[in-house]
């Protein structure tokens, strides 16, 4: 009896019937079967709600329905909710037979038992704050740390008790994986127990660089991380400064509570460090397109999804994807809501389209300077400050520049007035030419001939135009528009508009307004102008920009007529160069998949480079050549500097928008910023701390609201993070899923104390683990089974068994290369490309994999390149996350696909060959080797093992030495050098004892 | 007498780790007791390593299946409708006159030629004909499929909601435009398991060097399913499946003894709470043993008469060709895979669309028909389902300009062309119907979900209720909507 009521504990929705005098606990037992069975349709979500009832709040179960209710506390005869659950009738009965639906007997009969209780309702666990509490004391003195005693409570509810500890050995090898996700060194396998004690062991692996690159690797899959943009082409990006940044955070053991915070909203502290700035590279890590003709804002808008999603299931463990296109069925998270949190997202100059032409990072982009790159920068921004005052004080003693005429000599014109249909025009100026892309008709012009175009193709300029942003120009054009113009691009030099970021020079009509820019990437890299006033109609008037090659706005001049005219600043944000993406055209009227001009005519356009009438007077000529020059050297500089996306926050905020169903295209009333209200309540709707303020204004007081220590979920599920990392299995086993859907913990009297603990601590995670592994629960033998175990406890939840699980792709590899001894221990760089089978990528998308040579070949697999489209396969058969969205938690499965990998990966197979070639040169006997190698890869002393490998080298050996060819054959694979002195019959037979070591369950599976 | 504890112990890893050929048993443990899959789930776990064919799903998880795999032809890329199935004379009276607004109604044109000015509607220049007793009509580039058009359900009406290659392309074969979930083949491995003991149930054919539309491994990826119902790709070349081969210098019998001395290792070392989880890895393990014969022996065509390469072409001879991965597929199907994808990239014509549909056509006309002809000659085609399509089809009108022997067609998810055989569908059939442009349909519209439901319909298997329940939600292929069509069924 005990055992069956410990698994209606356990597994709520099979509590057994024999319990009705138990008080039926809401939380565990009942909340889950409303949740999975009624609330799709008589939950939060207010449009699929049927018969206008709600069972997810008290007040909606006992709403009066017309004459009856679906609950009446206390009375089964009068609840129409147990009437209609019990009903024979198919078509009254509950859930009904067409949602694939039903309810269990048990699960009825807890329903019936909970009402006649009087149907009490409490908050979701996981929107109540932890709160702590006591265990029993423990008289055996099994427990060691204050969380056994809680692990101890439970399993001797269920009737069990602990098994006795594994061996030193096994615990070693253990928390090293834990820890470092590397098997424990030869020394410390030698030093440990005698010379270290446990305390001491742990203390060295956190303290090990190792201990960074393990926990990272784990960030990884949460923070969606890849070296490839995802999507279709799926072309690289260089974002390895964020892994680098997680690497470092967690070997300096960055409080939890920074590393939320600046993950989020490291770009809205005062003045945010290199660190803090790149941290927030978190949220532009996830996929991102550049496939010709998609809607750049459809996918603008998927990004922002992607950080609500991403933000919700990392630091919350809440699946806000189900809001996005109506209430959440489950939990009390409503579609406006998720539009509320999507404005935290949505504030920065970003495109949803990276750049096909150009390898520009897109916006916001940060640089990423050398030591060396900030000095020449500093010295040449310097000499640019210089140089502009210089040539000030010879403008400012002689005459007004901005007034300044060209000479007609420094002009390059196209008036048309000779152009012959079907002839290509030149000048004879500097051989500048313009010739017809297409279509296009002569007419009359504001004198004599002009040109009107189709909007499909415009007219190309040669031999003029070519600017970079340190030259001065002034560019201009008669233009008669026949009518208001949406959008149109006139005079340009740039390859495209979304394909190529807009990176180029350009004016073009928007909404009936003339726009001037130079970008580098649109809309965060740039510089642009726009017209206060519309443009006239059906008159003719001349359009001119005039330049100084500042890089700033206000070093741009739009005239009509000569006259300048009152302009609105768009961006002003240049810091990089405008002629990327190949030679670009200079043209009028067309661009690749941009609107053209084809509602008009064009007349006299014209091209001066350098600063107008330059020949007057040789000081200021003399002064405006040195500044340019200047100029030009930092900018160059400037090209040169790394860049790496992160958040930045755009001046304007755009007020996000209900997006009906989720559409792009159908934005509704604008939502401005909140937090789910359900997240800042706590049991039976108390006001939590700050609750009663207004919810938070940007992504900083978000992390802060996060991280108040009344919030119910912040600290659980780090902590259940942590608690995972180390034990293979959270004490939730929804880590996914903390809400009404999701399953309940398995202790949460625990998981509420440590959530304590943590906060206390200063979100101090290296602690967290050193409790977690110095643990009587963490020691435990995990071959061994507790007496009653396998009925009362088959999934080990109680832990009454140590953790067993098995390697995850990146320990396998690792532990590979270490034992080997080719593992190259360097942290952080550009990730590498290790063995892959060749053809994956180029069966894809067209480019070849070229993987790497030397050390490249040796690192920790958390560098391996990874292609979202094309991820190393031998890592995807062991189960690692895709990259695509962020996950929590990695299946774990075997597969024949995974034995293949184990005997037959390049890398595998060399790391043998070069560890059989390590022990042979220590010559001991051969007894002594193979025991010796048995005790290093598996942690284990077994004769009988010893023997088999004796056998298995012996007839190997045999094999070899009649067939030198397949022992040469063997011993050639991997790219390390053959080690020639060693007889290549043994090397070839204990390479085989190797490799069948390494793939065997014995080191695959960490006990 | 068994041991009661190790007992209940094997069930629980049985059902967390059984593998390849025990789909079905998964269904019955994960999934709430609403699915009819108990007595399988009882004869699975009596038999782990029963004989191919042993797990008969005939009857079907849901309702009796008419068929027992899918063999799916995935054109990649967008074929143009309009060269194809689509028959459209009144674009070649109109030919170069504009799009029409009456007809475009204002819907949204992708970006690459939304921003055209002009719009002029292109005619297929290519003769149609009317075949078979059908009389369907198919146009002159696809020959071989015109012969066999009386064993062919058309469907004319298609539609989907994507207008990119990428978010179509994921759509089609997981359900979803966004990436993450399940594929098609890898529900199916989930809810049927195999039927064979030596491959894979999924398995993934590309054709070799074609480039074009990129892939992505997420098309036969299995989401959030475990793992194992992912496909497996079979490539052309010396490695099959990817690191089948053994290394070199290691031969059949040493990789047998390091097998035996691996599970002596295992079984020597395990305690009580392991050894049900020691002996499921060696059961793969031994499945991978078995694997590394049957693969190989399976791509080899040397056993294939002569007869075989003058049905599908002589170009079933050149490893990684289209028509050698239809003759592969149908050699896969006959040794009990459950579900075969073949990808051929190239149909995105954009430009230069009769040159670029003369080649497509070319490389696959033949072998498509000689798959259809092979499984029936082999009594297969009944309970087999092949399915021929793209992501989207193309519009009416040109991309770029239109001359008298150039034209482009650019992306259109409004309406498009499809096949199926076998399998329970109707021959001889053509469904749906698109107005005279070509541009919209006005009878009968097939959404991807409504494909979607129908190819699980006929494998036996409700598509609202092969489920999985994953974030707190379940999920399943057809995401929140899809019907069957039942009128493309016998």
């Amino acid at each position: 009896m005990l055992n069956l009521l410990l698994l209606g504990f356990l597994l709520p929705a099979q509590a057994p019937a024999e319990q009705e005098p138990e008080r039926i606990d809401f939380q565990r037992q009942v909340r889950p079967i409303l949740s999975d069975r009624c609330f799709t349709c008589h939950g939060p979500d207010e449009t699929a709600r049927e018969a206008d009832l709600r069972l997810d709040l008290r007040s909606g179960a006992l709403a009066d329905l017309g004459g009856y209710a679906a609950i009446a506390p206390g009375d089964l005869e009068e609840s129409e909710l147990i009437y209609r659950i019990t009903a024979h009738d198919a078509d009254e009965r509950m859930p009904p037979a067409d949602s694939d639906l039903s309810l269990s007997e048990e699960e009825i009969e807890v329903l019936r038992a909970w009402v006649a209780q009087g149907a009490e309702y409490t908050a979701h666990w996981s929107f109540v704050p932890p709160s702590a509490s006591t265990p029993r004391p423990d008289p055996s003195g099994w427990a060691q740390d204050p969380l056994d005693l809680f692990v101890l409570e439970s399993m001797q509810a269920a009737g069990l008790q602990p098994v006795a500890p594994a061996s030193d050995a096994i615990w070693l090898r253990r928390v090293s994986f834990a820890l470092t996700g590397l098997p424990p060194s030869a020394e410390m396998q030698d030093r440990f127990p005698a010379e270290l004690s446990r305390a001491e062991v742990v203390d060295q692996l956190l303290a090990s660089p190792d201990f960074g690159e393990h926990m990272a690797a784990q960030w990884m899959d949460v923070a969606r991380y890849a070296d490839t943009y995802g999507y279709q082409s799926d072309v690289t990006r260089a974002v390895w400064p964020y892994r680098d940044w997680v690497i470092q955070a967690y070997n300096d053991n960055l409080p939890y509570d920074d590393f939320l915070r600046w993950q989020l909203a490291g770009d809205l502290l005062d003045e945010p460090t290199r660190e803090q700035m790149v941290a927030t590279a978190f949220q532009r890590l996830h996929r991102q397109t550049n496939e010709g003709g998609s809607v750049e804002e459809e996918f603008r808008v998927e990004y922002v999804s992607d950080r609500v999603h991403t933000t919700g299931m990392a630091f919350l463990g809440l699946t806000f994807e189900c809001a996005r296109c109506h209430d959440h069925r489950y939990d009390p998270i409503s579609q406006r809501e998720y539009y509320q949190m999507a404005d935290y997202f949505d504030d920065i100059e970003e495109s949803g389209l990276y750049s096909h032409f150009t390898s520009s990072t897109p916006t916001p982009a940060y640089e990423l300077p050398s030591e060396a790159q900030s000095i020449a920068l500093a010295d040449a921004e310097a000499a640019v400050l210089q140089a502009e005052a210089h040539l000030r004080e010879a403008s400012s003693v002689r005459r007004n520049l901005a007034e300044a005429v060209p000479d007609e000599d420094e002009v390059v014109r196209f008036h048309f007035d000779e152009w012959v249909e079907g002839e290509s025009l030149g000048i004879g100026k500097e051989g500048a030419a313009v010739k017809p892309e297409g279509e296009y008709e002569l007419v009359a012009g504001r004198s004599g001939q002009g040109v009107r175009l189709s909007g499909d193709a415009g007219l190309r300029f040669r031999g003029v135009g070519h600017w970079r942003r340190s030259d001065p120009f002034t560019v201009g054009m008669a233009l008669q528009l026949d009518t208001k113009i949406e959008r149109s691009i006139l005079l340009h030099r740039s390859r495209a508009w979304h394909d190529a970021a807009s990176a180029g020079w350009q004016l073009l009509i928007e909404d009936g307004h003339l726009i001037a820019a130079l970008v580098h990437f649109w809309p965060g890299d740039m510089i642009a102008i726009r017209s206060a006033d519309p443009l006239p109609i059906g008159s003719w008037f001349e359009a001119s920009l005039r330049y100084d090659g500042s890089s700033q706005a206000a070093g741009m001049q739009l005239s009509i007529d000569g006259e300048p005219i009152e302009v609105e600043v768009m961006q002003d944000s240049l810091s990089r160069s405008i002629t990327i993406g190949g030679p670009g055209d200079v043209s009028f009227g067309a661009r690749f998949r941009d609107k053209g001009f084809s509602q008009g005519v064009l007349d006299d356009v014209s091209f001066v480079s350098g600063w107008p009438g330059a020949a007057h007077d040789p000081a200021i000529e003399s002064a405006r050549t040195a500044l340019q020059r200047a100029r030009s050297k930092r900018d160059e500089l400037r090209d040169k500097i790394p860049q790496l996306m992160v958040m930045s926050e755009r001046e304007e905020p755009r007020a996000a928008r209900l997006l009906v169903r989720g559409a792009y295209d159908a934005p509704a009333e604008a939502v401005g910023r909140a937090v789910p209200a359900a997240l800042r309540r706590g049991a039976a709707g108390d006001s939590l701390r700050g609750a009663e303020a207004a919810s938070p204004q940007d992504r900083l007081e978000m992390a802060d609201w996060m991280l108040a220590a009344d919030h119910p979920l912040t600290a659980r599920v780090e902590v259940d993070r942590l608690w995972r990392s180390v034990f293979g299995k959270g004490l939730v086993r929804t880590p996914e899923n903390w809400g009404s859907q999701g399953e309940s913990p398995t202790h949460p009297e625990l998981l509420d104390q440590l959530a304590l603990d943590f906060i206390a601590s200063g979100w101090d995670r290296k602690a967290m683990l050193r409790r977690l592994v110095l643990s009587s629960t963490f020691a435990g033998d995990s071959e061994l089974l507790a007496d009653g175990a396998a009925q009362v406890d088959p999934e080990n939840r109680l832990w009454s068994s140590g953790p067993r699980r098995r390697l995850s792709a990146e320990m396998l590899r690792d532990a590979a290369l270490m034992h080997s001894g080719l593992l190259v221990r360097k942290i952080g760089g550009p990730s590498v490309k290790p063995y892959q089978p060749a053809g994956l990528w180029l069966e894809k998308s067209g480019s070849a994999y070229q993987p790497s040579t030397g050390e490249g070949l040796y690192r920790r697999s958390l560098y391996t390149f990874w292609k979202r489209t094309s991820p190393p396969p031998s890592m995807m058969i062991f189960d690692a996350a895709k990259r695509d969205v962020c996950v929590v938690r990695r299946q774990e499965t075997n597969t024949p696909l995974q034995a293949l990998v184990l005997w037959n990966d390049p890398q595998l197979i060399e790391a043998s060959r070069v560890l059989a070639g390590r022990i042979l040169s220590r010559q001991l006997p051969v007894q002594d080797a193979l025991a010796g190698l048995y005790h290093e890869l598996t942690s284990r002393q077994d004769e009988s093992a010893v023997q088999l490998l004796l056998a298995l080298y012996q007839s190997e050996l045999a094999h070899f030495q009649a067939d030198a060819e397949s022992a040469a054959a063997l011993l050639s694979v991997g790219e390390a050098p053959q080690q020639a002195a060693l007889d290549s019959a043994q090397h070839a037979a204990l390479t085989v004892v190797c490799s069948t070591l390494l793939s065997s369950e014995l080191v695959v599976t960490l006990r | 007498m068994k041991d009661p504890k190790l007992d209940a112990l094997a069930r629980r890893e049985f059902l967390r780790r059984s593998s390849l050929g025990l789909g079905a048993a998964a269904l019955g443990g994960l999934l709430p007791g609403h699915l009819q899959a108990r007595s399988l789930l009882a004869r699975a776990a009596q038999e782990p390593a029963a004989p191919a064919g042993a797990v008969d799903l005939a009857g079907g998880l849901h309702h009796p299946a008419k068929a027992k795999r899918i063999v799916y032809l995935f054109q990649s890329g967008g074929p143009s409708q309009l060269e194809s199935f689509d028959y459209k004379p009144l674009l070649n009276e109109r030919n170069g006159e504009q799009l029409p607004d009456s007809v475009r109604q204002g819907q949204r044109l992708t970006g690459m030629s939304g921003n055209q000015t002009s719009l002029p509607l292109a005619g297929a220049q290519f003769k149609f004909a009317q075949h078979g007793e059908s009389g369907a009509w198919v146009s002159e580039l696809l020959p071989h499929t015109a012969k066999i058009v009386d064993k062919l359900c058309i469907v004319r009406s298609m539609h989907t909601e994507a207008i990119n290659h990428d978010p179509a392309i994921t759509f089609f074969l997981t359900g979803s435009q966004i990436a993450g979930r399940p594929s098609m083949g890898a529900w199916l491995s989930y809810g049927l398991g195999s039927m064979n003991q030596d491959l894979p149930s999924f398995v993934v054919l590309v054709t070799k060097g074609k480039g074009g539309q990129p892939l992505y491994a997420r098309l036969w990826g299995a989401g959030f399913l475990p793992s194992r119902y992912q496909g497996v790709q079979l490539r052309a070349g010396e490695d099959p499946v990817l690191y089948l081969q053994d290394a070199p210098g290691i031969d059949r019998e040493r990789r047998r003894r390091m097998l035996d001395v691996q599970a002596e290792l295992a079984r020597g070392a395990a305690g009580e709470s392991s050894q049900s989880e020691v002996e499921s890895r060696m059961a793969q393990a031994e499945l991978a043993y078995r694997m590394q014969r049957s693969v190989p022996e399976v791509s080899d065509f040397s056993d294939e008469p002569a007869e075989t390469f003058e049905l599908y072409g002589e170009a079933a001879r050149t490893p990684g060709s289209y028509a050698a991965n239809a003759l592969l597929a149908r050699r896969l199907l006959e040794r009990g895979v459950r579900f075969v994808q073949l990808f051929h990239q190239g149909w995105d014509q954009h430009g230069g669309l009769p040159g670029g549909m003369r080649t497509q056509c070319g490389e696959t006309d033949q072998a498509s028909a000689a798959l259809v002809v092979d499984l029936e000659r082999r009594g297969l085609l009944d309970d087999t389902l092949v399915v021929w399509g793209g992501e989207f089809g193309r519009t009416n009108y040109s991309q770029g300009a239109l001359s008298a022997t150039n034209y482009g067609r650019d992306h259109h998810p409004r309406c498009f062309s499809m096949w199926m055989a076998g399998g329970g569908v109707r021959p001889g059939t053509v469904y749906g119907e698109t107005d005279p442009f070509g541009y919209n349909i006005v009878r009968d519209p097939v959404h991807v979900h409504d494909l979607q439901a129908t190819l699980l319909h006929q494998l036996g298997i409700d598509h609202e209720r092969l489920t999985w329940k994953y974030q707190g939600r379940r999920f399943r292929l057809t995401d929140v909507s899809g019907e069957v069509v039942k009128p493309l069924l016998t």
